[in-house]
Parts: structure tokens; C-alpha cells; sequence
């Protein structure tokens, strides 16, 4: 076993301190702390190559090592992602990325401090002050010695091939930067330009940065008033060639400064903000950190890169994944618009009026959702799908930060900050207009955002006559609505009807069973009238069959219209008063064997002390080959493996 | 019911899988030539039928035959389906019977 100290990288730490980001090096963790104080928590750490030490601040994605107990002192480590960095006038090795290799071990060698520190126990989360320090250490308020460290940083960096600058080490060098980033910035001025940095690397410990992005929201001016006064607001989201995004944010004479500069779609540079914990109720972009511009701080419109940096990210999700979503979660879909409803005028709890608009969405999982608009949406990106289906077209549409409800099942709702976007060029949505042309159109979907009986037939839930003992359908608290292809096998021929009161009760006839009163009339209770002559309304009792099983269901007015292909009245006459003994059996027997699609309502009901699953067919549609088959065919390919 | 040789559904990107052997297409007449119709294919393909009757243009007609070229087949049978016919369930058909489900037709 070859001895420990040989594991570690020899002169790690020097080599490391002098801005070799590409090391990689074996090091030894000699002491592991929390930083007392921080808003966040915060490890700190010094490492050790086994002659030298120095500390180090761990990203917060590596606390759970620490937590876990899998890096403490003395765990040998490999250092992967690491930038070296200027707070206070001391330098840091900030750990992005880490390999722990041996948890615990022994400490090996004689490791010395570097000569200018302690260890660091001051505030290192004070983040405004970071950037601010090192310009002036380098700026030099404070005098002659001051002025030279300016120069000299300067003449290495416009000649980064000098090698280790042979100045004491609490100047900043400038150094190689790692392949991965940028090299790229103007040269102003006498200062060292900011290297562009990928936003993923923002850290409120970074010295002295720079980003370039392209602004893919931009909100509007909000004015405020709190104890300090008035005040206002407004904020933009970034987003970089690496996918990084990040929220910037600016008050009161800073929107003076920036809000006409930014322009959504643009790309820009910029330096010199603050880094702040992002807060996660407004800002609902992949970053802990958010930006805040100051007085200092630059925005540079960079016009001629206009590729590398993509419009806008998207992270989709299928409808289907909606229904497992958390209420309130935010999260992005794509779909085509099936139907949009007019707007209405909703009264708010603040007794403010807004507009809401509601549509529905349908993608290739089968499902389908409701999409509520509010506000501006209803009369810009609303009228604008609106016009598409009018015109015949069903539009592809994606949504930027919509906000999940759990009201009525699951549904999706525009807040502030979502972004709806029509017929996007992305490749999601040229997939969803072939799978939709290509007869997703009349593959039925479920939706995810009712628990009614839908009224639109594209939301149906298919099932065989087995799945409706099968699945116990009926046995809930509310009935279930299934549609069952079957064919009708037998109909009992008596008592096909009943005498029905043909009152009308407000804009429906009352319906109820009468009876027959001793002058010869009908009598409704109901309605307490007495009239002469009744409706007849069908009341069959259907057996219906399909591959897996039969079953008997009952079929009223309508349905049974479509089942017998004639109203109750014509056949009763027909069997009892008439009493025609070839027409009525016909009628009888020609409807057999005929296939339908069933809407079924489906409930468990007590009869007497017995508890039955009632089946009531709602609609009988004889079967259209041509859309069964685009259904059969949709169905083939969802559920082939 | 003579099963030996089991017509394949083909469309015209299909067909040419199947030279020499028996086949079965929708077509629907664009031309008649004397003897030939020139129809298209469920998927848009130009097909050439020969030996067939004429039929009206615009109708859906079922040819069940040999094919004896990429682009044509030498028909035996031929059935007017009349002009309402759903040409993308049975383009769905065609790639189902000779993809995943090959061995329920053949």
C-alpha cells in the first residue's frame, strides 16, 4: 500500500492559488466548519496537499456530503469544478464539484497556512460587498501602492502568456480560464475585463463577473409603497448559451436606467449586480440566486450574437404527469387547442373585475386539460387562438410558467409570469401537429380537469363490459361515465314504456309517472293536474354484449329512440292498440344485433336491502366505422410496446 | 375458402416489398386508359392497374392481384367501394399488417 502522502497532488495548493482551474488535484480536507452567521448554510474548509494548506468554501450542492458525514476532517478528496476567488482581500478556492476518496484518514504530512490569513471567520456572506471590494482594491482609493497593483493586473492580462505573475498573492491574477468559458468581453478602459461567465457559476462569492444573455421575459414596472415611501420595480429573466437562466431585479432610479434598454429577445452583457437568494414564490426559474442591479452596475446590448444563445428553454411535460402534480406547482406545457371558450368577467376577491378564458389542451398521452386564461391573455393570445379554430385550424400552443389548480380535477392557469406562445418553432410541436394530423385528432382523450360527465365527445373513457364489474365502476360516491362499444342482444318486449306527464315545468316537460283516475283521465302528482291524454316514454331494459362479457342496462327516451329507431308512442300504439303482430316483433327483432357506442352512467343503488350496480345508457351512436377505426388505430399505437 | 395465397394489404411505399407475389390495394381512380387505371394509393403514391375495367374517377377501388412492378399491379379483382372511404385507417392498416402484426395476416 503506498503511503498516503503520496495521494495527494504535490504543490496542489500553489498551483491551484495560481489559477490552474484544470488540476483536478488529490487534497486533503485538514478542517471542515460551518460558517457561523450565513443566511444559507455554508461549510468552509481548509485543504491540504500535504505541505501546504488554505481554505475553501463549499458550493452548497456539497453539503449533503458534509451532512452525511461522508466528508469530514480528514477526508481525502478530488477537487473537480473549482474557481479561485477574491472576498476581503483573501483568497478562496471555491469547490463547485468534489470526489470524495477516502472518508476518513489520518491527517497526512505538515500542511502550513498561507502567509497572509487567518482562518477566514468574518461574514463571508456579506455578498453586495465582494464585487465592490475588489474594484477597489484595484481602483486604488487608497493611494500610490494601489495604483501600481492596478497596472500591473493590467499589463498581465493583456499578456495572459507571461505565466505565474511574480506579484504577492492577495492580488486577483489573471488567469487562463478554463476551455468551458467564454474568452470573450470588450477591453475598456484600464481595468481587466469581467470574464463571461455561464450563469450556472453565479455565486454572491464570485469576484468579479460577467454574463451574456439573451432576456426571454421582461415584466412590467410595479409600484410599491412600504415604510420607506414610494418605491417601483421591475424584473427580467436571462437566459445563456449553457441553459442557465436567472432572475435580475431593479429599484426605484435603476428601472430608470435599464427598463427602455432591456428588450425581450435581445442579447446583453452584464456586469457588476449583486447576487441575493432568489425568492421562490415569484421567481420560478432553476437558480438559487437572483440579480440586482445597482448604480454600478453595467448592461451592454451585444447585437451581434444572435444563435448560440436560444429564445426561450422549455422544460414540457406531458398532460398526463399534470395529474400527479402538486396544486400550485408551476411547469410548462405543450398542446394543441381544441376549443376555447368566450371570455367571461369574473369579480376578484379584491373586488377588482378581470377576464378569464378557459380552453382545452390535448397532447399524445391521452389526456387532456383545461387551460385558464387570465387577464390580458383572454384578449391577446385568446382571440388569437379563437381566430384559429374559427378559421378551421387547430393550433399548437405552449405555456411558459403555468400555474397547476386542483379545484375541479387538475387544470392549468396563466399567473404573471407565464408566456404563451402560438404555433412555436420547436420540435415538440412540429411532432404534436404530425401526431394530430395523423388522426390524433379523433383519438379520444380523457381529460384530467373534470369529474362531471364531459359534454364534449373528444373526453371519453372507453371500457369493456368485463372492466365495469372488474373495476367495481359504480361503487364510488358519485356515478361513473364509461362509453362501452356493444352489441345489442336482446330487448324486453313488455313494459318498453311508461305513461309519462307532459307538463312542461319551466323549459322541461315534467316526465313523472301517471296514473290512470277513475273518469278515464291521467293524473300527475307532481304537477297535480289531470289531463287526457299522457306521453309515452321508453323505459327498456337492454342486454348488451361485447367480446369480454353482457350485461343488462336500461335505456330512456333518447337512447331508446336510437336503439328501436322509432318514438315509445308509435310503438305502443302499435303494440296495444293496434295490436300489429308482424310490424312490432320486427321492429323488435331488426335492432338486435346492431353495434353501438354506449354512454353509460354507471351507479351502485340500494334496492330494498340490496346494494346493485345500475347501468343507464345515456346515448346509443351507432358505430362509424371510419372513426372507430382512427380510434382503434390511435389505441394500437399507444398501447403497443 | 381458398387461403393459399393470402392477398398482403399494401400501400404504395409497400408494395414494392411484395414484387411477384399477391396483394391487396385501395386505389382511388384519377385516369382510365383502356384497360388501366392509374389511381392513387392510400399513402399518394401513382399505382398503375392493369386489366381493370374502368371505373369512375374519384371512386375507391379494391384491387386484389399480382404485383408486377413497384409502381403497378396486374389485377384479378377489382371492387368499387363507392367514393366514401377513410384512406388513413386503411394507410394505418397496411403499416400495422406488415410491421407489428405481420403474423396475424401472413
Amino acid at each position: 500500500m503506498a503511503p498516503a502522502a503520496a495521494r495527494l497532488t504535490a504543490n496542489a495548493i500553489a498551483a491551484v492559488s495560481g489559477g490552474d482551474l484544470n488540476l483536478k488535484p488529490v487534497v486533503q480536507v485538514v478542517e471542515l466548519k460551518q460558517v457561523p452567521g450565513a443566511a444559507q448554510e455554508r461549510f468552509r474548509a481548509l485543504v491540504s496537499d500535504g505541505s501546504a494548506a488554505h481554505q475553501a468554501l463549499l458550493a452548497t450542492q456539497l453539503n449533503a456530503l458534509v451532512k452525511a458525514r461522508r466528508l469530514r476532517r480528514g477526508s481525502v478528496v478530488q477537487l473537480l469544478e473549482y474557481i479561485c476567488s477574491t472576498v476581503q482581500n483573501r483568497r478562496i478556492i471555491i469547490i463547485l464539484n468534489m470526489e470524495v476518496i477516502i472518508p476518513e484518514c489520518e491527517i497526512i504530512g505538515n500542511p502550513s497556512l498561507p502567509p497572509e490569513a487567518e482562518p477566514v471567520s468574518q461574514n463571508v456572506s456579506s455578498t453586495n460587498n465582494s464585487g465592490s471590494f475588489t474594484r477597489e482594491t484595484l481602483n486604488g482609493s487608497a493611494g500610490s501602492d494601489s495604483n501600481s497593483v492596478a497596472r500591473l493586473v493590467s499589463k498581465s492580462s493583456a499578456n495572459p502568456a507571461n505565466g505565474a505573475p511574480s506579484f504577492p498573492p492577495t492580488i486577483q491574477p489573471s488567469y487562463k480560464p478554463p476551455p468551458m468559458y467564454k474568452n470573450r468581453g470588450a477591453i475598456m478602459k484600464n481595468e481587466a475585463p469581467a470574464r463571461i461567465i455561464p450563469i450556472a457559476a453565479l455565486n454572491p462569492y464570485q469576484g468579479r463577473w460577467a454574463i451574456k444573455a439573451r432576456v426571454t421575459a421582461k415584466g412590467d414596472i410595479r409600484r410599491y409603497n412600504n415604510a420607506k415611501g414610494d418605491g417601483k420595480v421591475f424584473s427580467f429573466d436571462l437566459l445563456d448559451s449553457d441553459g442557465g437562466e436567472i432572475r435580475v431585479t431593479c429599484f426605484n432610479s435603476v428601472v430608470d436606467r435599464f427598463y427602455e434598454v432591456v428588450e425581450v429577445g435581445k442579447v446583453y452583457v452584464m456586469s457588476k449586480g449583486s447576487l441575493k437568494p432568489a425568492k421562490k414564490n415569484f421567481n420560478h426559474l432553476n437558480n438559487e440566486w437572483e440579480i440586482f442591479l445597482e448604480a454600478a452596475s453595467t448592461v451592454e446590448p451585444c447585437p451581434d450574437e444572435n444563435d448560440s444563445i436560444p429564445t426561450q428553454q422549455f422544460n414540457f411535460r406531458p398532460i398526463s404527469e399534470i395529474e400527479n402534480a402538486e396544486n400550485n406547482s408551476i411547469l410548462d406545457i405543450i398542446g394543441i387547442v381544441t376549443s376555447v371558450n368566450p371570455s367571461v368577467t369574473i369579480l376578484r376577491k379584491n373586488g377588482m373585475e378581470t377576464q378569464r378564458r378557459i380552453m382545452n389542451l390535448k397532447d399524445e398521452s391521452g389526456k387532456s386539460v383545461e387551460l385558464t386564461l387570465w387577464g390580458e391573455f383572454c384578449n391577446k393570445e385568446g382571440s388569437q387562438l379563437q381566430e384559429a379554430l374559427d378559421s378551421g385550424f387547430f393550433p399548437v400552443l405552449a405555456v411558459k410558467a403555468g400555474k397547476v389548480n386542483d379545484f375541479s380535477g387538475k387544470s392549468v392557469g396563466t399567473i404573471s409570469s407565464t408566456q404563451l406562445f402560438m404555433n412555436p418553432n420547436l420540435p415538440e410541436a412540429d411532432r404534436l401537429k404530425v401526431w394530430f394530423d395523423g388522426g390524433g385528432k379523433n383519438a379520444a382523450s380523457q381529460s384530467i380537469s373534470k369529474d362531471v360527465m364531459p359534454a364534449f365527445s373528444q373526453n371519453l373513457i372507453r371500457k369493456t363490459i368485463s372492466q365495469i364489474k372488474d373495476e367495481g365502476l359504480g361503487r364510488g360516491e358519485r356515478p361513473d361515465w364509461v362509453t362501452v362499444k356493444a352489441t345489442v342482444s336482446f330487448i324486453k318486449a313488455d313494459n318498453f314504456c311508461y305513461t309519462a306527464c307532459p307538463l312542461m315545468i319551466g323549459d322541461r316537460q315534467c316526465n313523472k309517472k301517471v296514473t290512470k283516475v277513475a273518469g278515464g283521465n291521467w293524473c300527475c302528482d307532481r304537477c297535480d293536474k289531470e289531463f287526457e291524454e299522457c306521453d309515452y316514454r321508453y323505459l327498456l331494459q337492454v342486454q348488451v354484449q361485447d367480446h369480454t362479457g353482457l350485461t343488462w342496462v336500461t335505456a330512456f327516451q333518447e337512447s331508446g329512440e336510437d336503439i328501436l329507431g322509432c318514438s315509445a308512442k308509435e310503438l305502443y300504439k302499435l303494440k296495444y292498440e293496434e295490436n300489429d303482430d308482424i310490424r312490432f316483433p320486427e321492429i323488435m327483432r331488426r335492432s338486435l344485433f346492431e353495434q353501438y357506442l354506449f354512454r353509460l352512467k354507471i351507479k351502485e343503488e340500494l334496492y330494498g336491502d340490496e346494494q346493485k350496480v345500475k347501468i343507464t345508457a345515456v346515448k346509443a351512436e351507432k358505430v362509424n366505422p371510419s372513426m372507430e377505426s382512427r380510434y382503434l388505430l390511435d389505441l394500437i399505437g399507444r398501447h403497443s410496446v | 375458402m381458398d387461403t393459399s395465397s393470402p392477398a398482403v394489404f399494401v400501400n404504395g411505399e409497400i408494395l414494392k416489398m411484395y414484387l411477384g407475389r399477391r396483394v391487396r390495394a385501395v386505389v382511388q381512380v384519377m385516369r382510365n386508359e383502356g384497360g388501366v387505371i392509374i389511381g392513387q394509393s392510400t399513402d399518394g403514391y401513382q399505382l398503375t392497374i392493369k386489366g381493370a375495367q374502368s371505373l369512375p374517377l374519384s371512386h375507391f377501388v379494391e384491387v386484389i392481384g399480382v404485383a408486377d412492378g413497384n409502381q403497378s399491379i396486374r389485377a384479378e379483382i377489382c371492387t368499387d367501394f363507392g367514393d366514401n372511404f377513410d384512406t388513413v385507417s386503411y394507410n394505418g392498416l397496411c403499416q400495422l399488417a406488415n410491421g407489428k402484426f405481420k403474423n396475424l395476416f401472413l
